[in-house]
């Protein structure tokens, strides 16, 4: 590539959140990265065998970039590896994951430094590529998704009334609204959209995901402790809570929300 | 500088193909223009008859301008061994490594949830119901090397789990990352001949 005086080249930590073949040799990737949250760079010969960012260029990998601003888009020069996630590709589940965090990702607004969704995207890939069964795939994806509704501006109020603003007793029957954006009484539960009755504890469990550097290992063992019931209270309410705010715009989530049904009939997902 | 509006909208047209830039655009423009009248209209009327009497293969979704395709209709073709890939253009990416003389199934596309490609986009209860028919005893999984095509891979072979067939998939002489249509022909006999058995 000709260096031209106006480039400037820089380096990044980023992840891959897609890569899209650009022509005939290229790939046209969408990077997330702590200094310059989402933007776009071209990597030549990525999609041929021979091409040497060919390894890079796959989604979900993880990098140190060297890029170089080009007339219209930013130019790939140099890239290496930290981790490919090579649990990810070969499980549809896992797949499916990643797809749908990737998808978030790729909703924030371009080039805003992102250091704290960066961080939230980092541990969620990492947990997801070292989950061993199901119940730690469906434990990191729903921290990641209690995660970023809060990353996003959103985490709900647990424990008092979004509409009344009164505290919820630990005896009193409570539900969730995802519009309204957290925990209703039974006084107010009429005046919003489809609310779901819930356990305290699957809200309990909300409250502390949220609040979790890192995902459990499993939803069902302590500290956490759910039944199945309570898992998919929390389940529900995490996701409504996220498509509510995203105006429903996920492209993967028929995908991951089938993957999920099957790899929960299963009782485990397939780990190939 | 503005052209003439036909020559314009030629230029228009033939950059939104691939590979083709403005100047390669406007090379072929102008070379289009030097030719006699007669060629032209052949090359019209080649382009308007691959999009009218090109169509999948009612068998395997490779390209055919008949029911059903050359591949699938010869008695030569070895039965029993199934090579699936993901578009029709990997079919020809691999009869021309000279190494595969079975029968094909494309898939029309690669697991991706991003691009709202799920297992149902896929054409995999196809190819399930291939399998008695034409008594297939080994199916090769010749997908691209990549995220899509190792979840593509895992997908089809859990769906072929139940049905007592070998499964077995390109050998890793192809660089993880690589897209198949772009491999080499002596990279993709090499990567058929090495191939192994999923475990
Ligand atoms: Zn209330
Ligand atoms: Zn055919």
């Amino acid at each position: 590539m000709p260096r031209t005086a106006a480039s400037v080249p820089f380096a990044t930590r980023a992840v891959v959140l897609r890569a899209r073949p650009l022509g005939e040799k290229d790939r046209i990737l969408t990077l997330f990265s702590p200094e310059r949250g989402k933007f776009s760079a071209v990597a030549r010969g990525a999609r041929s065998p021979k091409g040497k960012l060919a390894a890079t260029a796959q989604p979900f990998v993880l990098a140190r970039f060297a890029l170089a601003t080009g007339r219209s888009l930013d130019i790939v020069t140099q890239a290496q590896i930290e981790t490919m996630h090579p649990h990810i590709a070969g499980n549809v589940l896992k797949t499916s994951w990643a797809s749908f965090a990737s998808e978030c990702a790729d909703h924030a607004p371009e080039g805003v430094a992102d250091e704290h969704g960066f961080a939230v995207l980092e541990v969620f890939l990492d947990a997801l590529d070292n989950s061993p069964d199901f119940s730690a795939i469906e434990a990191a994806g729903v921290w990641f998704q209690s995660q970023w509704l809060a990353h996003s501006g959103y985490a709900p109020t647990i424990g008092f009334c979004v509409v009344c603003e009164r505290k919820i007793e630990a005896d009193e029957e409570l539900w969730f609204g995802p519009l309204a954006g957290g925990t209703l009484c039974r006084n107010c539960r009429g005046t919003q959209n489809s609310p779901e009755r819930v356990s305290s504890d699957s809200m309990r469990a909300l409250y502390r995901l949220e609040r979790s550097r890192r995902p459990p290992a499993s939803l069902a063992d302590a500290p956490f402790s759910l039944s199945e019931r309570a898992q998919g209270e929390l389940a529900r309410s995490v996701e409504r809570a996220l498509l509510v705010h995203a105006d429903g715009r996920f492209r993967s989530l028929g995908t991951l929300q089938d993957a999920r049904a099957v790899a929960h009939l299963e009782g485990n997902s397939s780990l190939s | 500088m503005l052209y003439p509006r036909p020559l314009e909208a030629l230029l228009y047209e033939l950059e939104k193909l691939p590979g083709v830039g403005p100047k390669s655009a406007q090379r072929l423009a102008f070379a289009l223009l030097r030719r006699d009248a007669q060629q032209n209209d052949d090359l019209a009327g080649a382009i308007r008859d691959v999009k009218a009497k090109i169509r999948p293969c009612e068998n395997c979704g490779n390209y055919t301008d008949v029911e059903i395709c050359d591949i699938c209709a010869s008695p030569k073709r070895e039965n029993g061994l199934l090579c699936v890939v993901a578009e029709a253009r990997d079919v020809l990416a691999i009869e021309n490594s000279n190494e595969f003389f079975g029968r094909y199934h494309v898939l029309g596309g690669l697991f991706n949830p991003l691009e709202g490609v799920g297992p149902e986009q896929l054409k995999i209860s196809e190819m399930i119901g291939r399998l008695g028919p034409e008594h297939v005893e080994e199916v090769i999984l010749a997908l691209s090397p990549t995220v899509e095509g190792e979840t593509t891979g895992s997908l089809v072979a859990r769906a072929l789990e139940k049905h007592g067939v070998k499964v077995t998939q390109l050998a890793r002489g192809l660089p993880f990352g690589g897209d198949l249509d772009y491999a080499d022909q002596v990279t993709i006999a090499g990567a058929l001949r090495g191939r192994r058995e999923l475990g």
